[in-house]
């Protein structure tokens, strides 16, 4: 129950109380009219008996003649008076004369005259085992057994059994109908249903697609408050207030970025411009050499500073990301070429080759965030290569993604380290000679899984690394 | 020099306004400096200058809002924006105020210099310059960066787009990949890499399928050449 809608479950629960309901009061019909039916069914028999039994005359020796039986005109019996079958019986059981094709039928009397001899008026019973009755005429036959000669003390029974074919056709209807009709009338609780819980869930749906709308760039919008002070208002009150403190979180967050940005930035600025601006002045060589040193380190932290920005901004997430269409080669181009410079000084070549262009297509992505995660990638590559070295940039299109591989020969990655490899602060040569903090890859990483992707890496011992990333077309 | 360059810089930070200053004036620009937007704008009105440095964070005002101001107040000349945002939003929106450039704290001199350098250059020239490159019945115009044929305009994306204008601006002349990959991405590609195909292919796509004479044209062993045949390829 738990996996379907509350739309579902609330018509699934309508349509069960209003199908069981209908059930029910169907059975409870049907059972009424059968025993209304039953009844006048009885009441006719028992008219039909009085008038057989006043035609039979009883010989002073108990001989007894039937007449032929002819109904008399203006009578109407619920049965076809043709085909009953009519006997008298002795009370010892005896059959003393019938009228009617009877066949192997034997009709059965013990109980009937028990019942009278304990003073009722006549005793009826339903036959069901009517195989017995040649050219039965409907599927059960009702007997009647009478008292003929006295009715206090009988020693004659007369037994008359006829075809229930009106009762029979009567409640065949009655159970067509229910039969046809109730799924009828269930498929119409699950209709009506349907609708009610629609028509009832339609503000909360408003609700839900209005807040589904509101994205990072647009969190001052709030959610119209509807006019009627009910359950709706509260969620649309409530859901304005929780926006209204995502909103200011998500500000503030953005403001510390500013602020650490230029308070932090600002004095590497003038430590850098300043130490420029005076190592023309020194041409002493030793002096030259320490403001070299100098101007080196100011950029590593601010490196490191821009990272860790970079990092406080992606770390709050999804809303984040200014989504654009994105063309992953253009951006490879792009890095590859800031690059370039970096590559050149250890003789590093960077090939890149593009499959499948008929696939060409942009994905979804933020522009900074994917070039900072190529940078990053390509950046290390060239780290950890040894000069003279190739690395292999490739872009591969087809039907649903874009793959970015990027393989250099440097020393690879350890099995050891592949899994903490993402992690802040962690490189795979513990060693002091390469430069870097390893904030890169972890930025890589987290930028790939802000766009549902995720850095593969395949390396063995000796020959080098390749990353790997594939990006759906769709989000 | 005949005349020095004169540059304001706005920047409240006293000691980046001091090596900006030092640093300018030794390569022979003439430098004042605004501590506050609103200062800068009261300069800019009591006299000339040939380009503006302006910080984005100010103690009054925003320097988008300043640079705003300055174009409202009508300076014509080139705007360097300085700035620790880094992101490519803050940088849109900082040329949406009316700056011409944008360099990001912080930053090695010789490239300030050579922005500097580019925008004054730029400045004066862009007047004379013809903006509107044609060759057969292709337009490109450099400025609204629109291509136009048979005056249909055509959508590129910028690294196209900068295809197509190196092409334009050297028709008939065949030119190899590797000259191409230089000018145009500034990169250098071996000669095994099939990036520059691609990108030709694509321009293709947009220049030459949807008409009836074809422009682009395969070199066999040297590469590509923008050239009118005269005659209609089916």
């Amino acid at each position: 129950m738990k996996k379907l809608s509350l739309r579902t479950r609330l018509t699934l629960l309508f349509a069960f109380i209003f199908g069981s309901t209908t059930l029910l009061f169907a059975i409870f019909s049907f059972y009424k009219l059968h025993d209304t039916l039953l009844s006048d069914f009885d009441n006719a028999l028992y008219n039909y008996t009085i008038d057989v039994s006043q035609t039979i005359e009883i010989g002073a020796k108990n001989d007894l003649n039937i007449p032929p039986l002819i109904v008399e005109e203006g009578k109407i019996f619920p049965f076809p008076s043709g085909t009953a079958l009519i006997l008298v019986r002795h009370i010892s059981g005896k059959i003393l004369v019938k009228n009617g094709s009877f066949g192997q039928f034997d009709p059965p009397y013990k109980k009937d005259i028990e019942h009278i001899l304990a003073g009722s008026e006549a005793s009826y019973r339903t036959l069901s085992n009517i195989s017995d009755i040649p050219e039965a005429e409907a599927g059960t036959y009702r007997q009647i057994t009478f008292p003929l000669d006295s009715e206090t003390q009988p020693t004659l029974f007369l037994q008359i059994a006829v075809p229930m074919v009106s009762l029979e056709n009567q409640l065949k209807q009655l159970e067509n109908i229910l039969t046809f009709g109730l799924p009828f009338v269930i498929v119409v609780a699950i209709i009506a249903g349907l609708y009610v819980a629609s028509r009832a869930l339609r503000p909360v749906q408003n609700i839900i697609s209005v807040t589904n709308k509101i994205e990072a760039r647009d969190l001052h919008e709030r959610i119209p408050i509807p006019q009627a002070k009910d359950e709706i208002q509260q969620l649309a009150i409530t859901l304005n207030l929780m926006l209204e403190r995502i909103e200011k979180s998500f500000d503030s967050q953005e403001r510390f970025v500013a602020d650490a940005s230029h308070q932090l930035l600002t004095p590497l600025t003038i430590l850098r411009g300043e130490i420029e601006t005076h190592v023309q002045d020194f041409v002493n060589a030793k002096d030259s050499k320490l403001y070299r040193s100098l101007l080196q380190e100011t950029d590593k932290l601010s490196k490191i500073i821009k990272d860790m920005l970079l990092l406080a901004r992606i770390d709050s997430g999804q809303n984040t990301l200014q989504l654009d269409d994105i063309y992953i080669d253009e951006i490879v181009i792009d890095v590859i070429s800031r690059l370039q410079k970096l590559a050149t000084q250890k003789n590093i070549q960077i090939k890149l080759n593009l499959f499948g262009q008929e696939f060409r297509s942009a994905i979804p992505g933020d522009y900074d965030l994917l070039s900072n995660l190529v940078m990053n990638i390509i950046e290390n590559a060239i780290k950890y290569s040894s000069s003279e070295s190739t690395i292999e940039t490739s872009i591969e299109w087809n039907q649903t993604a874009t793959l970015l591989s990027i393989a250099d020969n440097g020393p690879g990655i350890p099995e050891s380290m592949k899994s903490h490899i993402f992690n802040r602060f962690s490189r795979a040569d513990t060693s002091s000679k390469t430069t870097g903090f390893g904030l890169g890859l972890a930025i890589a990483q987290k930028i790939a899984k802000l766009h549902k992707t995720e850095i593969k890496i395949l390396s063995k011992p000796t020959q080098g690394a390749l990353f790997s990333i594939e990006f759906s077309k769709k989000n | 020099m005949i005349f020095l360059m004169r540059i304001l810089v706005i920047e409240d930070q006293a000691k980046t306004a001091q090596f900006l200053k030092k640093g300018l004036n030794e390569v022979g620009y003439s430098v004042d400096i605004a501590e506050s937007g609103s200062a800068g704008e009261s300069y800019i009105a009591s006299s000339e200058y040939d380009l503006i440095i302006l910080d984005v964070m100010l103690p009054d005002q925003n320097g988008m809002d300043t640079a705003r101001h300055i174009r409202r107040d009508g300076f014509a000349g080139p705007i360097l924006m300085l700035t620790a945002l880094t992101t490519t939003k803050d940088k849109v929106n900082g040329l949406d105020a009316g700056a011409d450039d944008y360099l990001t704290k912080p930053f090695a001199f010789d490239e300030l210099l050579a922005r500097v350098r580019a925008l004054l250059r730029r400045n004066s020239t862009s007047t004379t310059v013809n903006s509107v490159l044609k060759y057969s019945d292709l337009e490109v115009d450099l400025i609204h960066r629109k291509v136009t044929r048979e005056s249909k305009e055509i959508i590129l994306t910028a690294k196209e787009f900068s295809l197509l204008e190196y092409f334009m601006r050297n028709p008939e002349r065949p030119l190899g990949r590797v000259s191409i990959a230089e000018h145009v991405w500034d990169i250098h590609f071996d000669s095994e890499s099939n990036v520059i195909d691609v990108y030709i292919n694509l321009l293709r796509k947009k220049i030459d399928s949807p008409f009836k004479k074809k422009l682009l044209q395969t070199v066999v062993g040297v590469g590509y050449v923008l050239k009118d045949t005269g005659h209609e390829k089916t």
